[in-house]
């Protein structure tokens, strides 16, 4: 069965056919390096097609879609930031502050909960959270499509892209969620050194033999300890964590969809890729730095109740109580997370705002 | 353009639903689920709960996970028959495993191993549950943790901490074999019953004490290795 679907996405991305009308739909080709996960969860009833995508786009930077026509997605998602902006919270309409950092969304094809508080299972719910928050957008979803329905132009958009039932609530969380999918970054100085096409320096190596390893002092093993969330190509394991940031948690985080105390200050373990361009860092962007971000992991810890056990049982001296990594070290990590600063990600012009063409 | 997705689908739809049908007129395989089980002290493992090891030390588990792969039944002719793309991921208490298109036949014996055998563990193709941005990831060159369990113990001595035992490699790729006698027929579904026993993660071969014990990292964990390769599943 799975392999059925399996089949049916491959023709929907791949074959080209005409309807009556002499329209045509074209699948959208999602391109990424084989060691990508192969899986992903575009639900069936979303295929990628490619004028499903140029709307999204259309859609992500359109300003008519908060309550003022100010501010698009695109106002705190910039490319230049790797989709986020440089602010510790994104201002909203009006000037509102948000009371959260707004999250890079790289790669977001293959994330499974969405938001640091995981509030979304999907890019389609996702999509129209921001426009109807009051912080944010602040629009209802019912006066966006009365906006959108004003509009000529996006009449003739929704019709070529969803048919018959053209402008509704459901089609544009789809659209919008379409666009997010493409937003794959996987050219970074680190994958094409991977890949044989590039090299890295001594420092960089380094700092990539720290960022994998869990440190084993016993056996001289010295480590970062940032691989064990940060994992694989995607640089996330995609699940929640407590990092130690407070005591008392501020934000329930997690906590605030599950109920669950246990998840009390729990927030997503973002994906590194581009992480240089997307400070500030943290949930509540509290540190401007990588190197705050370092120093937090190797000095600061909090031990919370429910701190995650890999940063408790992560030290580099023999007992140790903190990470203990040497400033030299610190920098080194930091020099390999540069390398996943993709630029042919924040250039792509099929990434960036159609109306500044 | 709705309408030729809805044909598309259709055509698809009817396509295999052919194919379907001219599989049912020769059946020729059935179906083996393995249900597997964590448990501990002869019940059902409950996380955050504290239990007492062979070592005398109390511990708690937070996070159990492992890769069970390359199942293989032997046929009482002696001829084998390999499960293919047979990578699975176990990260509930209890989980089953459907294999379906399992030839006819008498079977004696079932084999599998815990972990990622070592073709599959250094390339980056992703059959059944190998995801190289899940958990159980190392780094980018693929290579998994076959074997994951982390969480708290009280030592004998009172010594409070907590545990990660993070194991792969291919060294601690183990591979066991049932004996069990099953007749696969047309159409039916055989279950085989297997509990995993946290309590064998610590004795075994090798008792661990949780105070000098409670950190293994890939290569470093072969103790524990041994005791999941001899004691941890048992068929039921």
């Amino acid at each position: 069965m799975k392999h059925i679907i399996g089949l049916c996405v491959l023709c929907f991305l791949t074959i080209a056919c005409t309807d009556p009308e002499n329209e045509t739909v074209i699948g959208y080709q999602l391109e990424y390096p084989a060691y990508f996960p192969q899986k992903n969860d575009i639900p069936v009833d979303n295929l990628m097609q490619e004028d499903k995508v140029e709307l999204g786009r259309m859609l992500f930077y359109e300003k008519m879609l908060s309550a003022d026509s100010s501010l698009s997605c695109g106002s705190c998602h910039q490319q230049q930031f790797a989709f986020s902006d440089s602010a510790q919270f994104s201002k909203g309409i009006e000037g509102r502050k948000g009371d959260r950092n707004s999250m890079a969304i790289v790669n977001s094809l293959f994330e499974k909960s969405f938001f640091w508080d995981g509030r979304a299972n999907s890019l389609e719910e996702q999509a129209l959270d921001p426009i109807k928050n009051p912080l944010e957008m602040d629009l209802s979803i019912e006066e966006a499509i009365t906006r959108l329905k004003g509009s000529e132009k996006y009449q003739e958009l929704f019709t070529k892209s969803f048919g018959e039932s053209g402008i509704t609530r459901d089609n544009l969380a789809k659209a919008i969620a379409q666009f997010e999918r493409t937003l794959i970054s996987g050219t970074s100085p680190y994958d094409l050194y991977k890949q044989g096409k590039g090299s890295l320096t001594e420092q960089e190596r380094r700092g990539e033999q720290l960022f994998f390893t869990h440190p084993e002092p016993s056996v001289g093993l010295r480590g970062g300890n940032c691989g064990d969330c940060h994992s694989g190509p995607l640089t996330t394991n995609r699940l929640f964590s407590n990092n130690g940031l407070d005591i008392e948690s501020i934000d329930f985080g997690l906590e605030r969809v599950t109920g669950s105390a246990k998840d009390r200050g729990k927030f997503k373990i973002p994906t590194l890729r581009n992480i240089a361009l997307s400070a500030p860092y943290m949930h509540d962007g509290r540190f401007g730095t990588l190197k705050e971000v370092l120093d937090h992991y190797n000095e600061h810890i909090q031990q919370t109740p429910n701190l995650d056990l890999l940063i408790i049982d992560a030290t580099n001296e023999v007992n140790g109580t903190s990470l203990e990594l040497t400033e030299q070290e610190k920098e080194d990590i930091i020099a390999f997370l540069h390398t996943l600063t993709d630029k042919e990600f924040i250039e792509n012009p099929a990434f960036a705002d159609p109306n500044k063409n | 353009m709705k309408k030729i997705i809805k044909y598309f689908v259709i055509a698809l739809v009817s396509i295999f639903a052919l194919t379907s049908c001219t599989e049912e007129d020769v059946v020729t395989d059935g179906t083996v689920v393995l249900k597997i089980s964590n448990v501990a002290d002869d019940a059902p493992l409950v996380l955050d709960k504290n239990y007492t090891n062979a070592n005398g030390d109390q511990f708690s588990i937070e996070n159990i996970k492992y890769y069970l792969s390359n199942v293989t039944l032997t046929n009482e002719d002696g001829t084998t028959y390999e499960v293919p793309d047979s990578y699975h991921l176990i990260d509930n208490i209890s989980e089953d495993i459907t294999l379906t298109d399992i030839p006819l036949g008498t079977y004696t014996d079932i084999s599998f191993s815990i972990g990622v055998d070592a073709v599959a563990n250094s390339s980056t193709a992703q059959p059944g549950d190998l995801d190289p941005s899940n958990e159980m990831a190392w780094n980018w060159d693929t290579g998994y943790k076959f074997f994951l369990l982390e969480g708290r113990y009280i030592s004998k001595s009172d010594e409070e901490g907590t545990f990660t035992f993070h194991i792969g490699k291919n060294a601690n790729y183990k591979t066991l074999k049932f004996t069990k006698t099953i007749t696969i027929e047309e159409n039916s579904t055989i279950e085989y019953n297997f509990e995993g026993d946290v309590q064998a993660v610590f004795s075994g071969p090798n008792t661990i004490n949780l105070e000098t014990t409670n950190s293994a990292h890939g290569e470093t964990g072969g103790d524990i290795a041994d005791n999941y390769a001899s004691n941890f599943f048992t068929l039921k």
